[in-house]
This record gives structure tokens, C-alpha cells and sequence, in this order.
């Protein structure tokens, strides 16, 4: 299956299981991801303790974890003599119900036999003790998004090269962290010369920014040129009484509103307020408050 | 900050360490907070908006603006629930820099603006009688007594919250951003 075509026409494809043709295993399918919170501590962490941030991509992760459930398919044709055979599958394919958490087992095992250990508040916050070259004491961080891994450590590269030697680490992924779950990760220098990370929403905001002028266009309007505030001046969301919107335009409203909570998340600390505000109208939005979500996308134009 | 003694009012409270906690290792981190609340500013519901910000070091870690489930009838009333919300953000922020193992420096430092309910978490004789208002207030007051946290009081011109409360003019949102990525992102 071709799910995604690059800038530069190279295809990018993946077998895909259908997993909604399997029952429901009794087994759990549960696999957590790390909480937000958890990577800005651990960048935030990093500074002080001068440590560096090692950030990878594990490829085709759910391929190294056996498949739980039992599973047979029928061979086609690109197996070539042995077509129509019956065939098990052996590996947790993307797309069946229960690869997301072997895969996060089969990492958590390698990680314990590295010495890390899985915190309690976060199970996907993975430490364990270390001790820099000049007799610091202090913990290495682990943290894993489904096969992103960062890891925070004073030399990051050894536990990077231990998983590499039992995972194919995505070519060019492994480096200093620079974008994670869609923010911008920058090396800053603070004026007590210390060095330290910054997070960022900014190229998550263009990106949405693009769509949404995409969307506009196609309706013939734009975006504002002016927009020195998130919200228009004196405009009191509660006080709206415009026309309630129809059900296409409340899909695209609570779309938006979407697009601008996870650039909270990621850092857009300048809108919180305003997201909050327009928010609480996700369920049934008036035509007054779109206008002011469009205003809102003029004001985060402008403020890049 | 002055440490007051609270042993007749809360006894021989101390802040709850997680059982098992494991030993800390690195560089402690300070805690700061800001807390703002924005009275009525909900014209149809009356209800009143809750911003925080808190900081770890120097990196702001969590952003908060919400709308207050109660409805209050005084300014007092909506900055003591903002207060206990942030009082809440920071136990549970707190908890989770000790299971990290990243050793915490001293109580949480929080700044509100509202000079009532800084004096009322700070002067363990002051009272208070609605019921709500006195749950939040013995919250406050009992993390505290505990040394989880430290009010004090900053003008309402350096709450860096501010911006989480109410819609502002241009130039002073600037400067509070300003204020805030400074701290982040210099």
C-alpha cells in the first residue's frame, strides 16, 4: 500500500494489516505514549546538569516485535510459486490491534537489560544512574514515543548505538534533537552562558497556517493583513450572536481548534487565553466565531 | 520570604514525600509560579478565568487558562479557587520532578497579585466562612504550612499570568511575552 508520495516522487509503502478483521484480543493492546510534560522536563533537565539530547527514529519499529495474535493469510502473488499457501504471520504489522504493544514490550525489555528503569509518574520516562568523568552523579533519561526515542545523557551516543546495534535506526534520524511530535527544538544560549533547549511551535504554524489560507482561499477570501491582537478588539465570544454554523463549518471549527490546542502544547504560550476562550464554543460554533479563529491565524501570521 | 509558624493551625504538617521515592540525583531546580484570575469575565455565565504559569528553572513547563467551574461572587473568591488550581498544578508537578529523581530546591515560590489572598495564605489567624472559598483556602494554607509553597505578592504590572486571564493591549501583551520567552528562549 502506497500511503505517502514525497516531494521527490520516491514512494514510501508499507504493509498494512487489517486489523479490524481480527476479534478483539483478550490480551491487552494498550501501549502509552510519553506525556508532554515529560519532554519539556527533560529538556528543561538538560541545561543545568550540562547534559546533551539524543534524538532518533527507530525504523519500521513494529517489524522487530513478534505478532501476538494468531494470524494466517493467503499468500498472493508477489510470493511468487507459493501463492494461495496459507501463511502466518509472524511479525506485529502495522495495523493489527495488539503491534502497538508488542512493540513497546520487546523495547521495554532491551532498555531493562540496559539498566534502565521504567518511572512510575511516566512509564515511558525510562532512567537510570550514571556518572559523568569528573565523578557527577546523575540519571540518564530515556524517553519513548512509539519509535521516536530521545535520550538525555552525557554521552547520549552510547545508548543510542546500543539500540542501534539490535534496530535499524532510521538513516539521517539520529542527531541532536531539532523537530519532536511537530515542535522546533532549538540550542540556546542563556546570558549566564549556559546552553540550553527551547521548544517551539513555529513551523507547526506555518504549516497550519498554509492549510487554512488553502481553505480560505478556495472560498475566495483571505486573511487579514492587520491583526495586532489574537482577538479582534473588544470582541467578547460569549456575546456573539451571528448564525449558528452548519455541520461542515463546525467540523472545520473544532479542526482549528485542534490545530491551535497542540500548538499550545507545543508552545505557543501566546494564545493560550484565546484558545480557551473560543474553545468552550467547539460544540456549536457561530459564524462570529470562526471569523475570530481566521483573525486569530492572522495574528499568529504576523507574529512569526 | 519569612517562614511562619503554622504548628497550631495545621500541626506538625510536612509536605508528603511519594513512599518509596527514589534517591535524587543532578542539580536541584526551582519552582515558580504565577497565578492570575480575571473576576466575572464571562459576561453570559459570570464566571470567572483562571491563568498560570509555571516555571522550572528558567523554562516555563506548564500554561494553563481555564474557566472556573463556580461562580464567585467577589474577586477575593475566583483568585483563591485560581490559587488552589495552581496550589493542585504544582503538588502534581512537584510529585512528578521527584519520581524523575530531579532533586527540588526549597518550597514552590508563588506569585499572585491579589493582596487578600496572599496576606489570608500567609497570616495563619485570618478566617474565612463560605464554604468553597474555605476549602481552597485551607488547601492553600496547608501546602503552605507543608513548605510546599511560598506565596508572595507581585504587582499586577509583573504577573507574568496576566495574559492567561484577560485580553490585553497589544503592547502589553508584548511585554509579558517578552518577560515569559525571556525566561524560555532568550
Amino acid at each position: 500500500m502506497i500511503f505517502d508520495i514525497k516531494m521527490d516522487f520516491t514512494r514510501k509503502a508499507r504493509l498494512v494489516a487489517s486489523g479490524h478483521t481480527t476479534k478483539t484480543p483478550a490480551s491487552t493492546t494498550y501501549s502509552s505514549v510519553v506525556l508532554r510534560i515529560s519532554v519539556r522536563i527533560a529538556f528543561m533537565f538538560a541545561a543545568p546538569n550540562d547534559l546533551d539530547i539524543l534524538a532518533a527514529d527507530v525504523g519500521n519499529a513494529y517489524l522487530n516485535a513478534n505478532c501476538r495474535e494468531k494470524i494466517w493469510t493467503i499468500a498472493g502473488p508477489e510470493v511468487g510459486l507459493k501463492a494461495g499457501t496459507a501463511m502466518i504471520i509472524e511479525e506485529a504489522l502495522y495495523g493489527l490491534k495488539t503491534s502497538g504493544a508488542a512493540w513497546r514490550a520487546l523495547l521495554a525489555s532491551l532498555l531493562t537489560e540496559l539498566g534502565y528503569e521504567s518511572t512510575k509518574v511516566d512509564p515511558n520516562v525510562w532512567i537510570r544512574p550514571a556518572v559523568k568523568p569528573n565523578r557527577f552523579e546523575y540519571y540518564e533519561m530515556l524517553l519513548v514515543y512509539v519509535d521516536d526515542i530521545l535520550v538525555v545523557a552525557f554521552d547520549p551516543k552510547l545508548t543510542m548505538d546500543a539500540i542501534g546495534k539490535l534496530y535499524r535506526l532510521k538513516e539521517g534520524s539520529v542527531g541532536s534533537a531539532e523537530r519532536s511530535l511537530g515542535a522546533n527544538i532549538k540550542r540556546v544560549q542563556l546570558p549566564n552562558g549556559t546552553m540550553a533547549w527551547s521548544i517551539g511551535a513555529d513551523e507547526y504554524i506555518d504549516n497550519a497556517l498554509e492549510t487554512v489560507k488553502a481553505t480560505l482561499e478556495s472560498e475566495g477570501m483571505k486573511l487579514k493583513g492587520k491583526a495586532p491582537k489574537p482577538l479582534p478588539n473588544g470582541y467578547r465570544p460569549e456575546m456573539d450572536v451571528s448564525p449558528e454554523c452548519n455541520a461542515v463549518i463546525t467540523k472545520r471549527y473544532q479542526e482549528y481548534i485542534r490545530i491551535l490546542r497542540w500548538a499550545l502544547e507545543l508552545g505557543q504560550v501566546d494564545v493560550v487565553l484565546e484558545v480557551s476562550l473560543m474553545s468552550l464554543f467547539n460544540a456549536l460554533p457561530r459564524e462570529g466565531h470562526l471569523e475570530a479563529l481566521y483573525h486569530m491565524f492572522a495574528y499568529l501570521a504576523k507574529a512569526d | 520570604m519569612v517562614r511562619t509558624d503554622w504548628t497550631d493551625f495545621y500541626g506538625d504538617l510536612l509536605e508528603e514525600i511519594p513512599p518509596k521515592m527514589p534517591k535524587p540525583r543532578g542539580n536541584p531546580v526551582n519552582t515558580t509560579c504565577f497565578v492570575d484570575a480575571n473576576h466575572a469575565s464571562n459576561l453570559v455565565t459570570c464566571r470567572s478565568q483562571t491563568g498560570i504559569l509555571i516555571f522550572v528553572m528558567k523554562s516555563s513547563i506548564i500554561w494553563h487558562s481555564k474557566r472556573q467551574n463556580t461562580v464567585e461572587t467577589s474577586t477575593f473568591g475566583s483568585e483563591f479557587v485560581a490559587m488552589r488550581q495552581a496550589t493542585e498544578l504544582i503538588e502534581a508537578l512537584r510529585y512528578k520532578l521527584r519520581m524523575l529523581r530531579i532533586p527540588i530546591d526549597g518550597p514552590t515560590r508563588v506569585y499572585g497579585d491579589n493582596g487578600a489572598v496572599v496576606s489570608n495564605s500567609l497570616v495563619p489567624t485570618s478566617t474565612l466562612t463560605k464554604k468553597h472559598n474555605a476549602i481552597c483556602y485551607h488547601r492553600v494554607r496547608e501546602t503552605v504550612a507543608a513548605g510546599t509553597t511560598a506565596i508572595g505578592k507581585v504587582n499586577t504590572d509583573y504577573n507574568l499570568a496576566d495574559n492567561f486571564t484577560k485580553q490585553l493591549s497589544p503592547e502589553r501583551r508584548d511585554h509579558l511575552l517578552q518577560c515569559i520567552t525571556y525566561q524560555t528562549k532568550q
